[in-house]
């Protein structure tokens, strides 16, 4: 888990609530940016699965086509299929920047916090992934 | 050392609400999906026209179905127990099944996120005491020779 605190040397320096409060505060950060690196990872692939599936709408001469809603696939005709297609696309892009935005913010909290800690603890304190 | 127990206790906890996390997390998307069908089916009400739909009989076998203008839906309740509700109804009832599943999840992250902090104070708390008895053998050390 990034954040242990290894000092070998016995170090002197106390440690106060705010500086336990502050490692706790990095370890959430810390498996949140994880969860967001997951969640973009998805939400980039559903990005990339309706563009695919856009494009292939294109290219069919079918006047039907088979839309999968929940566990079946329902005959729907092909304008109400691309209007469909559309809204999620626009769905899952706004969804897409939210979660990055959040990625942004945690990256920058964390930054902070590693300058505060780094500055009281120097090397009794390792807030790098392993 | 009772603290490394703690942590065990800890971890143990943590194993099973991110087990809880997970069959949340999968039910979501769920109910969202038959909250569409029904939404669909709502929608065909008014066309006159019924709604054809391939399904999935066996693993790679798949089916027609031809699903004619109703005004109601059956849901299934769990424990071999399926109702019959009006289209509005069944909205009604998957739309607070949503509301619970995600307001159990937000309680679930909060638990997650105590426990986290507590694994955290833990953690630090050996490595300090550990810390501090190595200080104290350093000290009892250099103060030995000088008593002898």
């Amino acid at each position: 888990m990034a954040g242990d605190m290894a000092g070998t040397s016995g170090s002197e320096v106390e440690v106060t609530w705010e500086d336990q409060q502050n490692i706790n505060k990095f370890g959430r950060l810390n498996n949140r940016l994880h969860e967001l690196h997951d969640e973009i990872k998805t939400a980039k692939e559903t990005c990339e699965n309706l563009e695919d599936a856009s494009n292939e709408l294109i290219l069919t001469d079918e006047d039907i086509v088979r839309f999968q809603i929940g566990e079946v696939f329902a005959h729907v005709p092909k304008d109400e299929v691309e209007t469909r297609i559309e809204n999620m696309k626009e769905e899952t892009s706004k969804n897409l920047e939210k979660l990055e935005e959040e990625k942004e913010s945690v990256v920058a909290q964390m930054a902070e916090l590693k300058k505060i800690l780094y500055g009281k603890f120097k090397d009794s304190i390792n807030l790098e992934e392993d | 050392m009772p603290s490394t127990c703690r942590l065990q206790q800890y971890r143990v906890v943590e194993m099973k609400l991110l087990a809880q996390q997970r069959d949340l997390q999968a039910k979501i998307p769920d109910i969202e999906k038959c909250l569409d069908i029904v939404a669909t089916l709502q929608a065909k009400k008014g066309s006159g026209e019924a709604l054809i739909a391939d399904f999935e009989v066996s693993e790679g076998i798949y089916s027609r179905a031809r699903i004619e203008e109703s005004d109601s839906v059956c849901l299934w309740l769990g424990a071999n127990v399926m109702l019959q509700y009006s289209c509005e109804e069944a909205t009604t009832l998957l739309k607070k099944n949503l509301e619970n599943a995600k307001a159990s999840l937000e309680v679930l992250v909060a638990d997650l996120h105590f426990l986290m902090d507590q694994v955290t104070i833990t953690q630090v708390t050996i490595a300090r005491v550990y810390n501090w008895d190595v200080h104290q053998r350093k000290f009892r050390q250099a103060a030995s020779p000088k008593e002898s």
